[in-house]
């Protein structure tokens, strides 16, 4: 088995994933233009922001001495972002495809012991660079050498999950001061384990609304006030 | 109050049935959430932080600790079992304990992690409990010698940054910013607050500390599919005592690593574990069972992992200063708590300074007596469908959000801190600097404000403390010390493309 993971991973690396790689770096560099991009304005705009805050006042500093330093500070990063930005990426993907991160580890969509295999490679590399480390700058500088850049990507279905999370979780930020913790969270929850977990809605309601019932009859136990207009949670408390 | 005296104090204060459960709670919920894939440490401390404030301040920080523990063995139970580490610090841990696990001796490199953890926590105690004697020292300080140690705790960012020192001094000055936003406390004026109320009162570092590291983590694992499925056998959890005596020079060795390397800036967790692990390849008479299930390959790192965990505190405790991000959620949870982390709060809360220090060592305990017998049930978590567990988080989550000051605002705060996590990290930023200078950024204004208002020339202020004029000799010494790692780096790579030029 493990012969087997050892003969995939070289392989899966050399077959179609080199030109993918170059769509998606390419694809990736100009995300990060946009993004340094984006940051450098925001920054000019707080740096314009904080002058107006004043930096003196008399002999003594302003509001907006500090704002500014850090200001000037972000927006030479997105300006060294924007530039170096293909120096940057280029080290990325140059890492070795094999070698995987912690975290990555844990969410890609290998089977376990695929991610097992590349685990105990990355950790392997690690070990013999740190045994050849002298100080303990080059020490971190080993660990930091071997954490890879890139995260996996992720898949339409992936960004679609990510989308709708995003825009489902406007309706506790909307309606839980106005309808209340419980009819604001159940919809929120059950809908959201419905679409994302597939299961049966009417199963998914009734368990959701137990579960966020008590959690609203322990909270207001304990001390904890939830919105509820409607007094819903006095009332069943009173009975 | 002499050393002995302030942990009679500790004990006092959370040897109650109702902190000993919130501890006992707060080890189960930290292993069940350290045992999920890409949860470590910081993203369990975090997403577990609003439960805590629901109790009192001293219940809370012990509660805080045991997650913070059980977060960690979490970690080591899915690094020995699947190799699939929670953090990077148990990777070294994995790759000797799966080989373990695959011999259907799991179970036992678990015991044998266990034990490790306990002893490396143990004697670091006793170190970290010397150094809080020292803490009424720092009383001392000038609000120059906190500028000069904040901005020497800045040079953790560097230590941070990864590969890239760019990407990862965007974060942290991105949370320098939000830092600043809010009432400036010296002249009352409202700084990038639009005219919002809720945002005259400061962004809350819970709230962006939740969404920075619980949101972006859920976020993430909701863009890929999980398949890890567990299925290996964990085999007896006993230990032999042959066992223990082959590993007790692991665990000496690995407490001295931790514990040196939790005092440095960026408490550097997996370095230590590395170079435990090495070490311990290094000193033993069989190199060449390393990698393929040797035990003292599992104690060695772990318990330096543990030691760390401790050592960590120290500057936490005694400056007032976090050295990592999971000791900046710490310091939120502090504050939140209407306490101010460093030597003050000895001297003011000594009750709440060494209730927290005897809740490490209990914490250990707890998680020594908890996580051998129940290692199924903590494992059994990961046959839960995450489709089903996600929602249900991000649902503890909005009320958590809600919970810390009673407002959508604060729930807005951590979805726009997730979302900009999220964008961060697919970015290759790391967190860790944001978290860090968010809770820096105020202390260090403050500081640095007070010192200008004196309108004396920079250099006068500044530097008229022996102990600032330390503080940047070692941040002068530590990038002269980067600078030569650099160079040395740069070198090596001319010299191999010479050869390389040579050969062909």
């Amino acid at each position: 088995m493990t012969a087997k993971i050892e003969a995939a991973v070289p392989e899966a690396v050399e077959t179609g994933q080199a030109s993918e790689n170059d769509g998606s770096s390419s694809r990736r560099i100009m995300a990060e233009r946009i993004a340094a991009a984006l940051l450098s304005a925001f920054a000019a705009l707080v740096l314009f922001a904080s002058i107006n805050l004043g930096l003196f006042k008399g002999t003594q500093p302003g509001p907006g001495l500090f704002p500014l330093v850090v200001s000037s500070l972000l927006l030479l990063l997105g300006i060294l972002w924007f530039v170096f930005l293909p120096g940057l990426h280029g080290r990325h993907a140059a890492a070795p495809p094999d070698s995987v991160s912690p975290a990555q580890t844990g969410i890609s969509e290998q089977p376990a012991e695929l991610v097992a295999h590349e685990s105990a490679v990355f950790g392997t590399e690690l070990v013999e660079a740190v045994g050849e480390a002298g100080g303990i700058a080059e020490i971190e500088e080993a660990v930091a050498e071997q954490e890879p850049g890139d995260l996996p990507p992720i898949d339409r279905e992936g960004s679609l999950r990510i989308a709708f999370i995003l825009f489902w979780s406007l309706i506790p930020i909307l309606l839980m001061e106005r309808v209340g913790f419980l009819l604001s969270m159940i919809p929120y929850v059950s809908v959201m384990i419905i679409v994302i977990a597939r299961r049966k809605w009417w199963k998914v309601v009734l368990i959701t609304a137990v579960a966020v019932l008590l959690v609203q009859v322990g909270t207001s136990f304990i001390g904890l006030a939830l919105p509820d207009p409607f007094r819903i949670i006095s009332t069943i408390r009173f009975w | 109050m002499s050393a002995f005296e302030g942990l009679l104090l500790g004990f006092q204060s959370i040897m109650t049935p109702e902190i000993l459960l919130f501890m006992v709670v707060g080890c189960a919920l930290g292993m069940v959430t350290g045992v999920l894939p890409g949860f470590g440490p910081p993203s369990a401390t975090a997403l577990l932080l609003p439960i805590v404030f629901l109790v009192s301040p001293t219940a809370s920080i012990a509660m805080i600790a045991s997650i913070y523990y059980g977060s960690m063995y979490g970690g080591t139970i899915t690094a020995i079992l699947l190799n699939v580490p929670g953090e990077a610090a148990s990777v070294a841990t994995g790759l000797d304990g799966y080989q373990m696990t695959k011999r259907g001796q799991g179970g036992k490199a678990l015991a044998i992690s266990a034990i490790g953890s306990f002893v490396g926590g143990f004697i670091a105690m006793i170190g970290m409990v010397f150094a809080s004697s020292f803490a009424i020292l720092a009383l001392k300080l000038t609000y120059i010698d906190i500028f000069a140690l904040a901005l020497l705790a800045l040079i953790v960012v560097i230590g941070l940054t990864g590969k890239s020192m760019i990407k990862g001094l965007i974060p942290a000055a991105l949370g320098l910013f939000v830092g600043t936003v809010g009432l400036d406390h010296f002249s009352g004026a409202q700084r990038f607050t639009f005219g919002s109320p809720d945002m005259a009162g400061g962004i809350s570092y819970i709230a962006v500390i939740m969404g920075i590291f619980g949101l972006t983590e859920i976020l993430t694992n909701l863009g890929q599919k999980q398949l890890i499925n567990f299925s290996a056998n964990i085999g007896p959890t006993r230990v032999a005592w042959k066992d223990i005596r082959e590993s007790i020079g692991s665990m000496g060795r690995g407490t001295v690593v931790g514990f040196f390397f939790g005092l440095l800036p960026g408490s550097p967790s997996a370095a230590a574990a590395f170079t435990s692990y090495a070490l311990e390849k290094r000193v033993s008479k069989h190199p060449e069972r390393f990698g393929k299930g040797a035990i003292q390959g599992v104690v060695g790192p772990d318990t330096a992992a543990n030691a760390l965990a401790i050592s960590n505190f120290i500057p936490l405790m005694t400056l007032g200063i976090p050295s990592s991000s999971t000791m900046a959620i710490i310091f939120s949870a502090l504050i939140v708590n209407g306490l101010q982390p460093g030597p003050l709060l000895f001297d003011q809360h000594p009750d709440v300074a060494w209730g927290i220090i005897t809740s490490l060592v209990l914490a250990n305990v707890i998680l020594l007596i908890m996580a051998l017998p129940l290692v199924r049930v903590w494992v059994s978590v990961l046959k839960i469908p995450t489709e089903l567990l996600y929602p249900a988080v991000l649902g503890v989550m909005t009320l958590g959000a809600y919970a810390v000051n009673n407002s959508i605002f604060d729930v807005i705060v951590m979805w726009v801190a997730g979302l900009m996590g999220f964008i961060l990290t697919r970015f290759d930023m790391p967190l860790a600097p944001a978290a860090l200078t968010l809770v820096l950024g105020p202390m260090l204004e403050g500081n640095f404000r007070r010192g200008l208002s004196l309108g004396q020339p920079l250099a006068e202020t500044f530097l008229s403390s022996p102990v600032a004029i330390g503080c940047y000799t070692v941040m002068i010494a530590v990038f002269a010390f980067k600078g030569f790692a650099v160079l040395k780096k740069l070198l090596r790579a001319y010299k191999g493309r010479g050869e390389a030029v040579a050969v062909s």
